[in-house]
């Protein structure tokens, strides 16, 4: 196949995309027909997103299956991932068939194992961060630098000012808190956020003419 | 025809989902200890489900927009059949021979994603931005009364600011005048760090806090506690690790 068709198509295709959705928002008014249209590009992209999701669990159950047929490591633990993911599914898709709202949510199973299976892993999974958390502050915390005092002082007067037991220590805690939280630190998160945008601009500019081409996957 | 809805779930569900939910807490809560068998099947677990939730929460915006949602699929407006078809050319990616397929929904996605990125980058992160900091309160009534007067902070937030974006400036090599503006904003920024490493350790401090009141409150009809459960859970997962390790 030739190379307009496996690469520069799909280049013009993401120019134009992107070139409506600039034009759209700075040049339609808000109510018309065609800004309204652009509306329904952002909803289709909503729909294809949904197979990239699906690509993404078939890429898993792929990898573990694999991982099964060859024997590798841990790979009795691939059966929980592959079973978990099988029930799952079905459980879902039972609720699509059966629920007026034909949506997965709408199933009373499937929220229910959302809420009383997936909610208890995700939040101690999550809270196993506090521990680890507590040995990354010793090795980042220690009085090297200047730099590295400011984020000592800052953190710890945050934990502080945050905790109930800084309040009940001195109660100046809580307010050094929030003024470090709405002053320097807002400062300094609004030139990241600043930086984040021009960074996250040149690269959507440098992908729409096609100079970043990643996306596209390798070349075949 | 639709088949019948499970409806209203058996009240004896609950007692499962504590019997589990102590269960699941404490073998992962092994880990801290070492990694074993136990604690690795919940974080299998874990992925899956993950991963078909992910899914399912895609699936139902991905629906609303395109089946369900007013004047679309369902009330007989085809043209909702093209993204449909357009979003199963993903599944090219499997094909070495059709793989350049894939790259079509992909190329929507990413122009789309991109003309927006713009946009809302340049409104909410860029100009927004901006425009708050040029608003700060440096004079009229009451902007330098109190302690800390709101102006004194305004001049602190516009040093930060200025101080810190020039940390990010490399057209010039950081010296002179360019390198004690960089250092000042090097402060700020660690400040920022720091503030969000505290605000880290609270969110996940108040998680493990969670866990600690499941453990401890959670009851079903006022004869099984959860906590009855912890000291099994931990012989299961001490018997467990001894056994992984004598294999080797």
């Amino acid at each position: 196949m030739s190379l307009v068709v496996k690469r520069y198509i799909p280049l013009a295709i993401t120019f134009i995309m992107g070139f409506i959705m600039v034009i759209a928002t700075y040049f339609l008014a808000p109510g018309t027909p065609a800004r309204d249209a652009t509306a329904l590009l952002t909803a289709t992209v909503d729909v294809l997103v949904v197979t990239a999701g699906a690509i993404g669990l078939v890429a898993l159950l792929r990898h573990h299956l694999m991982n099964i047929n060859k024997r590798g490591r841990f790979w009795q633990y691939s059966t929980i991932t592959i079973i978990a993911v099988i029930i799952y599914l079905i459980i879902g898709l039972y609720g699509v068939a059966t629920h007026e709202q034909r949506y997965m949510y709408a199933s009373e199973l499937f929220s229910w194992v959302y809420s009383n299976i997936y909610v208890h892993m995700d939040m101690t999974i999550f809270s196993l961060l506090a521990f680890f958390i507590a040995s990354a502050a010793y090795r980042a915390f220690r009085l090297r630098s200047l730099e590295a005092s400011v984020l000592l002082i800052v953190g710890s007067l945050m934990l502080l000012g945050r905790a109930p037991i800084g309040g009940v220590i001195w109660e100046g805690f809580p307010a050094i808190a929030e003024w470090l939280l709405t002053v320097p630190n807002a400062a300094g998160n609004r030139a990241i956020t600043i930086g984040i945008a021009i960074g996250a601009i040149s690269l959507a500019i440098r992908q729409l003419l096609g100079v970043e081409r990643g996306y596209l996957g390798p070349e075949r | 025809m639709i088949p019948p809805n499970i409806g209203q779930l058996p009240p004896e569900l609950d007692l499962f989902a504590a019997i589990f939910g102590v269960f699941a807490t404490i073998f992962i809560y092994s880990f801290l200890w070492k990694e074993n068998p136990l604690s690795r099947a919940v974080e299998h677990l874990f992925v899956g489900l993950a991963a078909v939730f992910t899914l399912a929460f895609m699936y139902d915006a991905a629906l609303s927009q395109a089946v369900w949602g007013t004047n679309r699929l369902a009330e007989g407006n085809f043209i909702w059949i093209i993204p449909i078809l357009l979003s199963l050319m993903y599944f090219f990616f499997f094909s070495k021979k059709y793989f350049f397929l894939y790259r079509y929904p992909v190329s929507i996605v990413a122009g789309v994603m991109a003309g927006m990125m713009i946009c809302g980058m340049i409104q909410s992160n860029f100009l927004a931005q901006i425009q708050a900091t040029v608003e700060l309160p440096l004079v009229g009534a009451g902007v330098w009364e109190g302690w800390p007067p709101a102006g004194l902070n305004s001049i602190i937030m516009i040093i930060g600011i200025i101080t810190a974006l020039t940390f990010f400036f490399f057209t010039w090599e950081h010296t002179g005048a360019l390198g004690i503006s960089t250092r000042i904003g090097r402060y700020f920024l660690m400040a920022t760090f720091g503030s969000a490493y505290g605000g880290t350790v609270m969110a996940r401090m108040s998680l493990f806090i969670g866990r600690l009141r499941f453990l401890y409150e959670t009851s079903y009809q006022d004869w099984f506690w959860a906590w009855y459960l912890v000291p099994i859970a931990a012989i299961i997962v001490i018997l467990v690790a001894l056994w992984d390790r004598s294999k080797g």
